[in-house]
């Protein structure tokens, strides 16, 4: 049964009036490489310099989702162990100390991306592999791996097609799960994974049209191997230029790419996008860049002053707090030299550790005199 | 020479042979009937989607019922003046024709902690207007004898001043919308001190003093929602020189663009381990610099949906005292309230005045009505989400949360009708809280898209086999038994 009066005015139009004048707010990256196995390293490589780009653009690790197989930098016939490059000169060591994958090896599996896109977890998911985007939100997406006509393998035991990722937008188009998504992916056959998307506020790029192959750059003699895919490597040639302050848009990056550079043709779909690339800033989807504004208090009014408790107002289910213990932390980290915490009690714990402590000091006493 | 009776032999050898055939037959019926009655609606209920019914009647009966906006009343009671309510009320309900919200003048004397109490007090040298900054709901109206359109003054004082943000908040403005975060019933607030080159934040007792003081005004807000707080001081690197920053004359450098003045991925502020929405409180304390925020009174802003930061320079900080601890502090509980969206109106004059009860209250109904609101659209989002995805399942269980969500918004609408703000917050939040749980049930996520091919790629290596050997065993029996 089709819910007919669900044309409910009022609360459909305050909804609508709210999305078309929200500006993103925060900026969140979805990298994934889906190959695994030591020949698709350039996948991998491909997945971490994207991620290395965001990073430095300011995008912080808890708006990054990083899934990868990580099965490269370890691996035995890696000659450089513990690190992964993404050119022969091997200037750039990409996997570092400072990289955070959120899905690794076979957690890289289509549930999870759809469960990641949609937000649908167990409650004990942790927030830390989670998309927690929201109406102000804008996404880059970032796929790479082997993809053929409107589908793209995940680690060679299944695959996503293109209705899956289109009906995945459409749900968090639903829930106002973002602002606006870049879509990029650098497979074969990759612009047709775009085809079947429905949403509005979705630009995409892929690397190569329908019956056409996504060619690797180069290898590395040493490594044994392709190190990086033309696609992802002129992307990344083009975003080193950027700054969060850069005037660099959407559509520079698009005529940057020509058929003798990638081999392929590359593919943008701004059908369900309303805005121009040409106007589209690179860094309202690789930098993090929040709105920031100057509101400031009145000088007549104080909230918090030098006053008892009582004097605040009351709360229903007031449960007051106080801060009791103060420890000094040192991390190791290169950025926090040393970290106080204060933590908070509540009252009422105090109360039970106090009655459980008297109730044995009582039962000690009474043991004592009693034998 | 023995004679042998091979006729004999004949006739007793075919009934057994029949008999075989027979029982041959009979098994593959047996296995046919067993395939069908059992395997049959094992392998369809195995494989098919699970698709409960929503509870679409109720849905739409709920919808119908808050298509026109959510009602409610806030009690007024008037004293001391001897007005016409009657005449009152209509003026009211006049200015209020297309507001959701009404003003209800209450005739007869109340007890009642939610009805506010509006007090005319005759004064001979002004008009004014005193909010109480208690818990009593008082208002207190001066009005000169020479006021004759009293009861003109009182709806304008009521609609215009007291109750005017929450009468027209839906023309919140952007700003305020920007800043907000997302509603939540659990808020962790970070106050960071952000140090550069290892320096530490001189007075420790000033700082625990000032600190607690914000913890007491922290508790003020626990009807609204639960906060914990963490304090803590950060060492980081050198900040980023943003665009067009210049140095003036009192070698203050003037900062231009804050959007870009927070390193969030290298200050060490980036936490993900708390599922609650973290609200970042940030003073920060340059070292060798001293900055400015360009057009900043306070030398402080608000980061949209992430928090805020105050800038404190060297000599402030060398100088600081307890009364410049809670000034800080005091920046901290306004950006927080902004944060939150209490008091969304700062440019409006009448509205600053309020006391921080009046606001709560404010924003406990308007949370109310936006919180029903959004559990309607989840109902329509989901609704929406399984007409278009037809293979999409819907587990029992969300169609269990969206019937729990719908009576926890009648109880909603009950409470506001008998004014019982706080009892229709909480039943609004869980109605939000269930309709979410419903359209995020973790069992709504088989792959949307499932080909038919597909199907056959899975099924016939199952069924194949098995469907060959009964369809062989039938033709058998069939051909056995017409033989006979």
């Amino acid at each position: 049964m089709v819910l007919a009066v669900f044309a409910q005015e009022s609360v459909i139009t305050e909804n609508k009036a709210e999305t078309q004048q929200s500006q993103h707010t925060n900026n969140w990256a979805v990298i994934i490489s889906t190959s695994r196995f030591w020949f698709n390293y350039r996948h991998m490589a491909n997945a971490l310099s994207m991620y290395s780009q965001v990073k430095r653009l300011g995008i912080p690790d808890s708006q990054i989702i990083l899934m990868l197989s990580d099965d490269i930098a370890c691996n035995p016939r890696n000659a450089f162990q513990g690190e992964v490059f993404n050119n022969a000169d091997r200037q750039i060591e990409l996997y570092g100390d400072n990289i955070k994958v959120d899905y690794r090896g076979y957690e890289v599996t289509v549930e999870n991306f759809i469960r990641l896109l949609t937000d649908r977890w167990p409650n004990e998911h942790p927030k830390s592999k989670r998309l927690l985007t929201d109406e102000n939100s804008n996404i880059f997406i970032y796929l790479t791996g082997h993809g053929g006509d409107e589908f793209l393998k995940f680690q060679d035991a299944e695959e996503i097609s293109s209705h899956d990722i289109a009906d995945a937008f459409a749900q968090m188009y639903e829930k106002k799960r973002y602002n606006e998504i870049f879509f990029m992916i650098d497979t074969c056959q990759a612009n047709t994974m775009y085809s079947q998307f429905y949403s509005p506020n979705i630009i995409s790029c892929g690397s190569s049209e329908i019956h056409e192959s996504s060619y690797s750059h180069h290898s590395d003699v040493e490594i044994g191997v392709a190190v990086i895919d033309r696609f992802t490597y002129y992307t990344l040639e083009f975003l080193e230029n950027v700054t969060t302050t850069s005037n660099l848009t959407l559509q520079n990056l698009f005529d940057s790419y020509t058929f003798d550079k990638i081999h392929s043709n590359v593919g943008v779909n701004t059908d369900l996008y309303n805005r121009d690339p040409k106007d589209v800033l690179l860094t309202d989807f690789f930098a993090n860049i929040q709105q920031s504004v100057i509101v400031e208090p009145n000088e007549d009014y104080l909230y918090v002053y030098d006053g008892d408790e009582e004097d605040y107002p009351k709360s229903e289910n007031k449960i007051n707090k106080n801060p009791n213990t103060t420890t000094l932390q040192h991390k190791e980290s290169e950025n926090i030299s040393n970290v106080i915490k204060i933590s908070f009690q509540n009252t009422k714990d105090i109360v039970y550790s106090y009655g459980i402590t008297v109730t044995m000091i009582i039962m000690v006493l009474a043991g004592y005199y009693c034998f | 020479m023995t004679v042998v009776d091979t006729n004999i032999k004949k006739e007793e050898s075919t009934p057994i042979i029949n008999d075989d055939k027979k029982l041959r037959f009979s098994i593959i019926i047996v296995l046919l009937l067993t395939a069908i009655i059992i395997g049959f609606p094992s392998w369809y209920l195995t494989t098919s989607v699970e698709r409960a019914s929503l509870p679409i009647d109720e849905m739409n009966s709920l919808n119908e019922k808050c298509s026109n906006g959510i009602n409610y009343k806030i009690p007024v009671q008037i004293s001391g003046y001897d007005i016409d309510i009657n005449e009152l009320q209509i003026k009211l309900d006049e200015k209020l024709l297309n507001s959701n919200a009404k003003i209800s003048i209450i005739n007869k004397s109340n007890n009642d902690t939610n009805t506010y109490q509006l007090k005319i007090i005759p004064n001979d040298i002004e008009n004014k207007l005193i909010v109480s900054p208690n818990s009593d709901k008082l208002i207190e109206l001066y009005v000169t004898n020479d006021n004759i359109m009293i009861n003109d003054l009182i709806s304008r004082v009521l609609i215009d001043s007291i109750f005017n943000l929450e009468l027209n908040y839906h023309q919140i403005d952007n700003i305020s919308k920007l800043i907000k975060l997302p509603f939540n019933k659990n808020y962790k607030i970070s106050i960071n001190f952000l140090h550069e080159n290892n320096k530490i934040f001189p007075n420790k007792e000033i700082l625990q003093k000032s600190i607690n003081n914000f913890q007491n005004f922290i508790n003020s807000l626990n009807t609204i929602a639960n906060f914990t707080i963490e304090f803590q001081e950060l060492w980081h690197e050198k900040r980023i020189i943003t665009e067009n920053e210049y140095i003036n004359e009192n070698n203050f450098t003037v900062i231009k663009d804050i959007n870009r003045f927070v390193d969030y991925s290298n200050w060490g502020l980036d936490q993900d381990f708390d599922i609650n929405p973290i609200i970042n409180l940030n003073l920060y304390l340059p070292d060798g610099e001293n900055l400015l925020i360009e057009n900043s009174q306070k030398n402080s802003f608000i980061i949209s949906k992430w928090g805020s930061v105050i800038i404190l320079n060297d000599e402030e900080v060398n100088s600081i005292d307890y009364n410049k601890m809670n000034e800080i502090f005091d920046i901290f509980a306004f950006q927080l309230l902004k944060l939150i969206g209490i008091n969304s109106e700062t440019d409006n004059f009448n509205n600053d005045g309020k006391s921080l009860f009046f606001k709560i209250d404010e924003f406990i109904r308007i949370q109310t009505i936006k919180n029903i609101n959004e559990s309607l659209i989840n109902f329509q989002n989901l609704n929406k989400l399984i007409n278009q995805l037809k293979t999409i399942p819907i587990p029992l269980k969300s169609v269990e949360e969206i019937n729990q969500s719908i009576i926890e918004i009648e109880n909603t609408l009950n409470y506001l009708n008998n004014f019982q703000w706080y009892l229709a917050y909480k039943t609004s939040i869980n109605a939000v809280e269930l309709s979410n749980n419903a359209f995020f049930h973790k069992d709504m996520v088989q792959q949307a898209y499932f080909p038919e091919e597909h199907k056959m790629a899975v099924y016939s290596p199952l069924l194949g086999p098995f469907a060959t050997i009964m369809i062989m065993a039938i033709v058998r029996g069939i051909k056995e038994l017409k033989a006979k």
